[in-house]
Order: structure tokens, then C-alpha cells, then sequence
């Protein structure tokens, strides 16, 4: 993935070692609700033809159920795809020198926040319910001694792993201090 | 006899299009303001809007089909509004009013 490093304001000599997103399952769980409140328009239609037939017939009804349908459609199509930006720009970057959370909130609600390695108190992991369990996905809690006391990664793929490779960046940046 | 026409509908629907578009093309900016611009964004772009093409398209298919000139709700002025008289005054009388 290709992102701007001026937008995450990164020094030169400064290396991008984790670049997290939430488990694709988080985005098919909301599409396949986006996708059954597409499906109501057919659902509908469907109902009519059977039971109630004569108002597909009919010249005022059958128009106004069209334009419906179609506007139900788009918006809700557009939804999904604003949902999948906002899916797509919830990112956590772990670099050599510090941990940044990009937390995207609608379209124009975007919040950068970072903390210095050498200030990671403690790191916690949880995977909790049916599918993280079996799928491996789950929030990291990262206590940090700054004015953002905790960082959250929520719903990342091997969080033990993330979690490991975290605190190896921070003994190291410990040790090099 | 007053007609109010189905198109008004049409009207309506084309301006809620006309927001869903503004909303879109908001998306698309942020969307490549933010400089992710890996083959995953555009493949997923190209994929939402070419459905979206699709929606469009399949929609406009059936709006052409219907006459949008048929009545919608049709009021017929009853007798009695059409017999009254309004009392008719003209510029001219008016600027020759005498204080």
C-alpha cells in the first residue's frame, strides 16, 4: 500500500515496520448488511407481483415504486462504498520510531494521533467471540505514558504477533536511548 | 381543473441523484486526496462504479418506459370558486387616488 509518508509526517530515516488494517471479515460483515437492505427492493417486488398484483399494474403505483427502488439502490451502493473508505483509511502504522492511529470518522472527520515507542507502557491483547476466535483477529490495547494514554487496534489480523513485534520495536528503542 | 403531473416525482428524484452524486464525488476526492493508490483502491473504485453504471443504467431502462405527462392527482375548481368575482383594480386607478 501506498500512502503518502507526508501525510503521516514521517522523517526521512524513518521505516514504516507495520502498516495494520482491521480483518476483512469486520468490512463482509457490514456488506452483507448493506447487502440485505439491497435486496428489500426485490424482496418487494417479488411480494407484490404474488399477492398483490394489480398494484404493479397500476400507472401511478408501479412509477413511484421504480424510482423508489432504483433511489433505495443507490444510496444504499454509495453507503457501502463510504463504508469500505472508512474500513480502508482506519489504519495503525508502527514505524522504527513511533505507533500512529489514522482514525477516519465519516467523510471529513480524520484523526492522526502518535506516540514515541519509548513511551509504550504496556500492551494488551483480546480476541473475544466466535468468529476472532476462529478467524485470529482482535483488538490491541497499547498503554502509552503520553497525553493519548491508550491506543487501540481494533480487529487486526494475529494480534499476538503484531503485539510481539511491538514490543520488540519498543526494547529496542529502549536500548538505544 | 388542476393537474399535478407524475413527473414532479421525477424532479424530485433526479435532485435526490443529483445529492447521492455530490456525495459520491466526495468519496472519490478523499479517496485519492489521501494518496492510497494501490491496485486494491482502484480495483474496488473501478468495481463500485462500474455497479453503480449498472444501477444507473438499468434504472433509466425502466424510467424511460413510463409517461411522466399522465396526472398524478387531478382537483377540479368547484362551481362556485369559478363564479366569484375579484374586485379588478388597475395601475392607473391607483395612481389617481385623490387624498
Amino acid at each position: 500500500m501506498k500512502v503518502k509518508r507526508s501525510l503521516l509526517q514521517l522523517d526521512f530515516d524513518e521505516k514504516i515496520i507495520l502498516f495494520l488494517h482491521r480483518h476483512p471479515f469486520v468490512f463482509l460483515k457490514k456488506s452483507i448488511g448493506f447487502l440485505l437492505l439491497a435486496s428489500l427492493p426485490f424482496l418487494g417486488y417479488f411480494t407484490f407481483k404474488i399477492y398483490f398484483p394489480s398494484f404493479l399494474e397500476n400507472k401511478i403505483i408501479y412509477p413511484l415504486l421504480i424510482l423508489f427502488g432504483s433511489l433505495w439502490l443507490i444510496f444504499i451502493w454509495i453507503s457501502l462504498f463510504q463504508s469500505w473508505i472508512d474500513y480502508y483509511f482506519d489504519i495503525w502504522v508502527v514505524t522504527n520510531k513511533q505507533i500512529i492511529d489514522v482514525d477516519q470518522v465519516g467523510l471529513f472527520n480524520r484523526t492522526i494521533s502518535k506516540q514515541p515507542l519509548s513511551r509504550v507502557q504496556d500492551i494488551t491483547v483480546e480476541i473475544k467471540g466466535l468468529f476472532p476466535t476462529i478467524l485470529k483477529f482482535g483488538n490491541i490495547y497499547i498503554q502509552t505514558a503520553g497525553e493519548k494514554e491508550r491506543f487501540i487496534f481494533y480487529d487486526i489480523k494475529d494480534p499476538y504477533e503484531v503485539a510481539r513485534k511491538i514490543n520488540k520495536l519498543v526494547s529496542e528503542s529502549l536500548e538505544k536511548k | 381543473m388542476i393537474t399535478i403531473p407524475l413527473f414532479i416525482f421525477l424532479i424530485i428524484y433526479l435532485a435526490l441523484i443529483f445529492v447521492c452524486f455530490i456525495f459520491l464525488l466526495f468519496n472519490l476526492y478523499h479517496l485519492f486526496k489521501f494518496g492510497i493508490l494501490d491496485l486494491e483502491t482502484v480495483f474496488v473504485s473501478f468495481f463500485f462504479l462500474a455497479v453503480l453504471a449498472i444501477i444507473v443504467f438499468v434504472s433509466y431502462q425502466q424510467i424511460v418506459k413510463i409517461d411522466w405527462q399522465q396526472p398524478f392527482f387531478s382537483f377540479k375548481i368547484p362551481q362556485f370558486l369559478k363564479e366569484i368575482e375579484l374586485p379588478k383594480i388597475n395601475n392607473f386607478e391607483l395612481l389617481n387616488i385623490e387624498f
